[in-house]
């Protein structure tokens, strides 16, 4: 479910494979590492670990975890790599193994240590900011508040949560995304729609002061 | 009813992804609400919220760590990708045209092959064919072939039906019939009754028709033929007539019929 185009006719269409291979500059380096070169695979590593692990980071909220994380992405990639196929971009092919790749991680965690997660992220989702009043620019750039924006993340469950990560955070289209979690278009913009008002109500505080700055 | 329906649009009116037509709606209920307006304000400011965390950096040496444990043969591929790759590269490389040939060629052959195997009992050969203006005598259902098999009349000797066993002949007569691989349905009574006939009067005869037969076909037809004589208690005289016959083929004939009168039913 790549992005729709507008034909001649001004009617929406899909992108054909030509049109995918065309506009993705990762197919000649995808290509290279295909015929076994590794540094076009190195290569395409540095492209995309920044947003890798930005995604990881904010999905499973831990930068060591995330770490681990990215590098499973990327051994998992290697070794699944004949799988892609160019219906869809480069970049949406290695987003899908890393949310993958983040969901077998919290599923590996254990029963036990969801529960404790979840008890843990509970407890700091109910738990207020200090009382002093801040201004919002204040709030913007305080590293609490980051905190406590990650937090309200963590506590989403992960149906709603990679959603709006890839949307809000990673800037990605409904589409996109669609074709990531291999869910349709509808349920991504249901799922974002859910996980914005879930959020809403745990920073309503912080969402009012940045309304009344504005 | 309406207020929840937009409200539910408020995220996507706020991403500027709605049509028209309903983010006029959406404006047009907005004007007028308070409460959406208020919810459109802290979802808006909660986008915000999202979109200011920093980009995260990752540590400097991920990549290399993540190519020295490729390196290491940590993500070789498992016999299943390997599997998995050389079945795409045959479905989707330079191989694909040719694996599509033989998959063609080889639906073509099995088609083909079934098609001779259920086509070939009912060729019959000019000399066989029944009289023109004739038509066949009957249909009947058949254990063997999913078609209903073919009663024709013909005055061909018994050793040129032999590789049309399955089509059930008929002589001129339309009395004398012969029933090549079916001698079990209804209509084979008479081919039955004339084998019995011919094994009691003229035992080197029966011998001879008998072979004509395919061995598949031998076996239903002594089967048919040996209950058939043992219902009508001529079994043992046939057994005697057969051991008189100085034919080595007659004696295979001999056991089958003793088997059938051993047999309990």
């Amino acid at each position: 479910m790549t992005q729709p185009m507008l034909d001649r006719a001004g009617a929406l269409r899909a992108p054909g494979v030509d049109e995918i291979r065309a506009a993705d500059p990762d197919l000649p380096l995808v290509d290279l590492w295909r015929g076994g070169d590794l540094r076009a695979f190195g290569e395409l590593v540095r492209r995309h670990q920044r947003k890798v692990f930005g995604l990881l980071t904010r999905m499973l909220g831990d930068r060591d975890e995330a770490e681990d994380a990215v590098q499973e992405t990327f051994l998992n990639l290697h070794r699944h790599g004949h799988r892609f196929r160019s219906e869809a971009r480069f970049s949406t092919f290695v987003y899908r193994v890393a949310v993958n790749a983040a969901l077998n991680r919290r599923r590996s965690q254990g029963r036990r240590r969801a529960h404790l997660d979840e008890y843990a992220n509970g407890q700091a989702i109910g738990a207020s900011l200090p009382s002093t009043p801040r201004g919002p620019e204040d709030a913007m750039g305080g590293g609490e508040v980051r905190d406590r924006v990650q937090r309200c993340l963590q506590a989403l469950p992960e149906a709603l949560r990679a959603p709006v990560v890839l949307y809000d955070i990673e800037g990605l289209s409904y589409g996109e995304i669609a074709d990531i979690l291999q869910i349709a278009e509808g349920t991504v913009k249901s799922r974002i729609h859910r996980a914005r008002h879930a959020l809403r109500r745990e920073l309503a505080d912080l969402a009012r002061e940045i309304g009344a700055s504005r | 009813m309406i207020h929840a329906r937009l409200r539910r649009q408020l995220s996507e009116h706020l991403d500027g992804t709605l049509g028209a037509r309903a983010r006029q709606r959406v404006e047009r209920h907005l004007a007028g609400c308070e409460e959406c307006r208020a919810e459109l304000a802290d979802l808006r400011a909660t986008v915000a919220l999202l979109r200011s965390l920093p980009v995260v950096e990752e540590p400097e040496y991920l990549a290399t760590r993540i190519l020295a444990r490729v390196e290491a043969g940590e993500a070789s591929p498992t016999g299943f990708d390997r599997l998995w790759a050389g079945a795409a590269a045959l479905l989707t490389g330079s191989w694909a045209p040719a694996f599509a040939a033989v998959s063609v060629l080889f639906v073509v052959f099995t088609f083909l092959r079934v098609q001779v195997d259920v086509r070939l009992p009912f060729e019959v050969t000019p000399e066989q064919a029944p009289a023109p203006g004739s038509t066949p005598v009957a249909f009947e259902a058949s254990p063997l072939f999913s078609q209903p098999i073919r009663l024709v009349q013909t005055t061909a000797p018994l050793e040129t039906r032999r590789r049309f066993d399955p089509i059930v002949l008929m002589d001129a007569s339309g009395v004398d019939r012969a029933c090549g691989a079916n001698p079990r349905v209804s209509t084979c009574e008479g081919f039955r009754q004339r084998l019995l006939r011919l094994a009691l009067e003229n035992p080197p005869e029966f011998v001879s028709e008998v072979h004509a037969f395919s061995p598949a076909s031998q076996e239903r037809v002594l089967s048919a033929v040996s209950r058939e004589a043992k219902r009508s208690g001529d079994a043992e005289v046939i057994v005697s007539g057969l051991s008189a016959v100085r034919d080595p083929r007659a004696f295979p004939l001999v056991v089958r019929f003793q088997r059938t009168i051993a047999s309990r039913d």
